[in-house]
């Protein structure tokens, strides 16, 4: 594998999957979200947030909001590989900037945002981070070496009253 | 009841195969019908899989922001409907709402950007004139409303030729 430049903690990495293409002969718009979303579940995996964890405390995370730019095209077998950064989070949300890139050539395929809210399965009602999930996305959102908002990541989806933000004073 | 916002163009039902891990309807399955909803849009507008086809005219989605407001799950029945945002000569912004059939609730939006592109080359071009006079028919008649809220800024069509009230230039 060649060593390509990404930006952002590489989370996972996959291969374009030939139930993905579409008509147009590439990945299809609904397909980004699946692959991102297994990037999202391995992110949440490193803050704590394991499939145990959902058994264990009846807490899991419901999608509120999601924002995709499609850059470039692929194709059946390239393969990928997803890179995430923390925008902002608060007690019970968190705003996350994910990057898909061509494995091989390196170049950008993909950008989601991704507004994530914790809730109690049960009652389907936000709930608060538990303070070692809460812990494990404040050091994860502190040893990030990027400091600037991405240029993709809009002015819309973002938290109210964030604990921390890559967005800085202006909120 | 709550009355429909947009133009409707597809009813369906949330599949089996749509559910995840939190028994309701999958964020990745939201934007296949969304997507679908598209396609049955630009039927309306002369991009079939024939004119596809034969002319080597398609679109490809350059964005989209998707926001859940409420769960759907298996077997209900939804609506999607369009409202046009904004055009221009190659692009097209809209806005698609996902009612709960029943008791017509907002399940979800989904504002989208769209490309019009040569198949042959992979690349931008302007709609076909005919296709772009169907689009022009179709927002003098769709309805007046306002700019939805969840349409967010810096999704946009930078010189529209149409652009609904309310938007962010305004």
């Amino acid at each position: 594998m060649s060593a390509i430049d990404i930006k952002g903690a590489e989370i996972v990495r996959g291969e374009v999957r030939s139930e993905w293409i579409d008509l147009n002969g590439h990945m299809n718009v609904a397909s980004y979200v699946t692959a991102f979303e297994v990037a999202v579940y391995a992110l949440w995996a490193r803050f704590g947030m394991t499939q145990e964890y959902q058994r264990d405390t009846g807490n899991t995370t419901f999608a509120v909001e999601t924002h995709t730019t499609y850059k470039r095209e692929l194709g059946a077998g390239d393969a990928y590989v997803i890179s995430a950064l923390v925008l902002a989070y608060d007690d019970k949300r968190v705003h996350n900037f994910l990057r898909m890139y061509d494995a091989q050539q390196g170049f950008l395929s993909a950008t989601i945002e991704w507004l994530g809210l914790h809730v109690s399965i049960e009652q389907r009602r936000a709930v608060p981070w538990s303070d070692a999930v809460r812990e494990c996305i404040r050091q994860f959102a502190g040893s990030q070496p990027e400091s600037a908002a991405p240029s993709e990541a809009g002015r819309q989806i973002r938290l109210r009253k964030p604990v921390f933000s890559v967005f800085g004073e202006e909120l | 009841m709550n009355e429909l916002v947009g133009v409707e163009v597809l009813r369906g039902q949330v599949l089996p195969e749509w559910i995840d891990i939190n028994n309701h309807m999958n964020v990745a399955y939201y934007v296949l019908a969304f997507d679908q909803a598209v396609d049955d849009l630009w039927e309306r507008f002369g991009i079939t899989d024939e004119h596809i086809e034969q002319h080597g005219s398609s679109t490809f989605a350059v964005e989209s922001h998707i926001t859940w407001q409420r769960e759907i799950s298996e077997g209900e029945p939804y609506i999607i409907t369009s409202q046009v945002l904004a055009y221009d000569e190659k692009r097209i912004h809209q806005f698609m709402r996902m009612y709960h059939a029943n008791d017509k609730t907002l399940c979800a939006t989904a504002e989208w950007m769209n490309l019009h592109v040569d198949i042959s080359v992979r690349r931008v071009a302007p709609w076909p004139a005919r296709i772009l006079d169907a689009i022009a028919r179709h927002v003098a008649v769709q309805g007046e409303w306002p700019w939805p809220e969840e349409a967010c800024e810096h999704i946009r069509v930078p010189r529209p030729l149409y652009s609904a009230a309310g938007g962010p230039d305004d």
